[in-house]
């Protein structure tokens, strides 16, 4: 079920999401954030002629498996709440409009809608070595008329069959404003 | 992005130069462990409980609410349980062993 009301005659063309590249920074931080404790130990056991070693006994390695996993756990909801702010980033596609749904963070969700008239122009921006190799990119959309936002997201995957979807349902539109006002 | 790791040995080799005669850390001692009893260890898994069950209600409100039954915040959900419930169970075990 979707959380955003469609017209009656209206069905979701297209999902556009970021690109599962954008995410493997994160990915990389937290799998060597969960390791850091390792990193400790070999620095810490490297200068044990410095420190009172004396309390690594059964007890203290019975307490790295308390907590540890709290550590773990802690990088988990960290981690899953990075993860839940780049999924819910989405733009959906109907034959009337873009929805642009940006979750700005856990509490803060911004929707906004472009009709496919008020479109004047889409333009693609693929920058780099890795972004033309696993073809991603950024899309922006120019609107028309003053004071109005133009539509924006970035890292997309495949920004060019993205143009030509909702190109096509422009063109489509505009046609059956043309054929009304006849 | 430099790890810890790495950041600590350059420290350790700066400081062999430039400060050779000093001890690298003052001595450091770790007796307070020994006074960790099972209750303090189950006041502490008790807030953890808490701010555990805390951020999952947020998740299944936001994966549910704005997921779309789509697929990936399905296997999102499913992995998220099965680390969590690994993990909370690895500190039960502990302290029943402890």
């Amino acid at each position: 079920m979707l959380h955003i009301e469609l017209e009656p005659d209206e069905n979701i063309i297209l999902e556009v999401r970021k690109h599962w590249f954008v995410f493997l920074g994160p990915i990389i931080f937290f799998i060597l954030c969960a390791l850091i404790p390792f990193f400790l130990y070999t620095f810490f056991h490297g200068n044990a002629s410095q420190i009172d070693v004396s309390f690594i006994d059964d007890n203290f390695f019975v307490l790295t498996f308390f907590f540890y996993p709290i550590w773990l756990l802690a990088l988990t909801i960290g981690f899953f709440i990075r993860w839940t702010d780049y999924y819910l980033d989405v733009w959906y596609v109907t034959q009337k409009r873009i929805i642009d749904v940006e979750q700005k963070n856990l509490f803060y969700r911004e929707i906004s809608n472009l009709r496919f008239d008020r479109i004047q122009d889409i333009s693609i921006e693929v920058r780099g070595f890795i972004a033309t190799f696993l073809n991603f990119g950024d899309l922006n959309v120019e609107t028309a008329g003053e004071g109005t936002v133009d539509f924006s997201i970035r890292n997309v995957s495949n920004p060019e069959r993205i143009k030509r979807v909702i190109f096509a349902q422009h063109n489509i539109v505009w046609d059956k404003l043309d054929d009304t006002k006849i | 992005m430099y790890s810890f790791y790495a950041v600590a040995i350059i420290y350790r080799q700066i400081s062999k130069i430039f400060m050779p005669s000093q001890e690298l850390f003052p001595q450091i001692s770790f007796s307070a462990i020994a006074t960790i009893t099972r209750s303090n260890l189950l006041v502490i898994f008790g807030v953890v409980l808490v701010v555990f069950i805390f951020f999952t209600a947020v998740f299944l409100f936001h994966w549910r609410t704005y997921g779309g039954g789509n697929k990936y915040i399905f296997m999102a959900e499913v992995i998220y349980w099965a680390i969590s419930l690994f993990l909370l169970m690895s500190m039960i075990i502990t302290i029943m062993l402890y």
